[in-house]
């Protein structure tokens, strides 16, 4: 049995929305999630647009706290001790935010420096990183000037500086072309191999199908399924993750995206 | 010192040197256009205003308000920075997922202004002497009250202008308030005369402009280098500046948290 190592429970998330008409009004981007990692799986999270996927990883990041519920890691509260759980933590944001007056060498650096890593140990990590995501050759650029693609490497490889135990990516594949994509993907498969976890938010089936040990799917704000790729294609007698998925969003929309992907 | 805080204070450190290590790239540059702006502004006061009838000390007045005035044009513009970040790209996210807290954060902005504040502008006072040495009275001069005193109203300003910055949303209510409020609280200030200059023109109107925070740095930089005489207490000024800062400090970090949903 793999060693659990964040327990999502019961997490509910609202959030006020600002109208037309200035009046505001409550979303709950998230209802009662209850969701767990294990040490090194890859764990995607699938859904639409808006079913609060991004909501779930910032919560999961510390970047906002959940309405109630609770988030465990290795069994303590992440609130309890934040300091802790973040230095275990590598977050790769939807957006990059890097600091664009540094190079992509000196972004790696500071990452490392913010993290309390040792001096020695700097150096040759972002070195080992660079090399890992082929960012060697811009090490001395400005990320502005990176393609996307690579823009999304660095985040990663920043993420990772530290040597997180757990990797948060959030929508790392947007805007990605299928070259580029292909080739990302196959460097997230490989933090696996070193024993990180990652929780892989997509809205791209294939994706999730090729990368993940396990899938979990939310709608609108409910988790919907959690579980392998097999077990669920048993368990609901499908024969693939699209069709899995489009059994448990919304039926209306579903005929919508078939009709948009045919 | 608990491991925690240990690690909290390293990241702090190493974010504000990361922020200052930016200012090499402009810093010359900052010190010639603040050089210029100060230079003119201390000739034309200094040697042609004079020459219509203002007061022969009103050279020296209006370099050290010009220093002031500086520190808050230098922060005011680092402050639209954050003004954009958080209606877009919301950069500073990144700093709320490092090992220390959302205020820590906070700080660390505000702290960065203050540092780059000061090293930019710390040009103008030997210029500004050097440009009036013959008016200035040497014999004033307390090294002692400019070194308290030049980082508590750098800090001072940071702080204003960060919570400015956090409690006004967007870049157009942002220059709407400087334009509608931030620009007459600081020409209420001690930039143009002195707290007893409106004294003497209206007791009603001076102890109003007593909650006008803007009012104690002003009039706190120009002791160190004209004396006390003319200006409110020196003693005074400093807890002012603190309590406001510190009072500044406090909502801006509850305003802050509440905009960036923080934890």
């Amino acid at each position: 049995m793999p060693k659990l190592l964040l327990d999502v429970k019961n997490v509910t998330k609202n959030y006020k929305s600002k109208l037309a008409n200035s009046e505001k009004k409550v979303i709950q981007a998230l209802k009662g999630v209850s969701l767990q990692i294990y040490k090194g799986e890859i764990l995607s999270l699938l859904g639409e647009n808006g079913a609060g996927k991004t909501t779930l990883s910032s919560i999961i990041a510390t970047l906002h706290p959940p309405t109630s519920g609770q988030v465990l890691f290795e069994g303590k509260s992440v609130y309890q001790n934040i300091i802790d759980y973040r230095l275990k933590l590598g977050f790769c944001p939807q957006q990059a935010n890097f600091e664009n007056d540094l190079t992509v060498e000196d972004n790696l650096i500071f990452a490392g420096r913010y993290f309390n890593m040792p001096h020695n140990q700097v150096k040759p990590r972002a070195k080992e990183l660079m090399q890992q995501f082929d960012l060697t050759q811009y090490s001395q650029s400005f990320p502005e000037i990176l393609s996307g693609g690579y823009k999304q490497r660095l985040l990663i490889a920043r993420a990772l500086m530290h040597n997180p135990s757990l990797v948060i990516l959030d929508e790392p594949t947007v805007g990605m072309d299928p070259k580029i994509r292909r080739t990302f993907l196959k460097k997230v498969a490989t933090l696996k191999d070193e024993g990180i976890s990652v929780l892989l938010t997509t809205h791209y089936l294939e994706e999730a199908e090729k990368l993940s040990d396990r899938v979990c799917i939310i709608d609108k704000g409910k988790i919907c399924a959690t579980d392998t790729l097999d077990n669920l294609k048993k368990k609901h007698q499908k024969k693939n993750l699209e069709e899995i998925f489009f059994h448990f969003v919304d039926t209306e929309k579903t005929s919508i995206t078939k009709e948009n992907n045919d | 010192m608990t491991k925690d805080l240990r690690i909290s204070l390293n990241s702090f450190f190493w974010l504000i040197y990361r922020g200052i290590r930016s200012l090499k790239k402009t810093i010359v540059t900052q010190w010639i256009d603040f050089a210029i702006l100060t230079g003119s502004i201390t000739l034309i006061y200094g040697y042609i205003m004079p020459s219509l009838g203002l007061k022969g000390d009103y050279g020296i007045f209006m370099m050290l308000g010009q220093v002031a005035a500086c520190c808050v044009w230098i922060i005011q513009g680092e402050s639209t920075k954050i003004v954009t970040d958080l209606d877009g790209p919301k950069v500073i996210s990144y700093e709320l997922t490092l090992p220390l807290p959302y205020w820590a954060v906070y700080i660390k902005v505000a702290c960065e202004y203050a540092i780059k504040a000061a090293l930019v502008n710390i040009i103008n006072i030997p210029l500004g002497l050097f440009l009036l040495w013959n008016k200035v009275d040497w014999s004033q001069i307390s090294i002692f009250k400019f070194l308290l005193i030049y980082p508590l109203i750098n800090i001072f300003f940071a702080f204003f202008c960060l919570f400015i910055a956090v409690y006004v949303k967007g870049i157009v209510k942002f220059s709407s308030f400087w334009m509608r409020w931030g620009a007459q609280l600081f020409f209420f200030s001690g930039y143009f005369f002195s707290w007893y200059t409106l004294y003497g023109i209206s007791k009603l109107a001076a102890h109003i402009n007593l909650i006008n925070p803007l009012i104690y740095p002003f009039e706190a930089i120009h002791i160190p280098f004209m004396g006390q005489s003319g200006f409110i207490n020196f003693w005074l000024c400093v807890p002012a500046i603190i309590l406001f800062t510190l009072l500044f400090a406090l909502i801006g970090i509850r305003i802050f948290k509440r905009r960036l949903d923080c934890v």
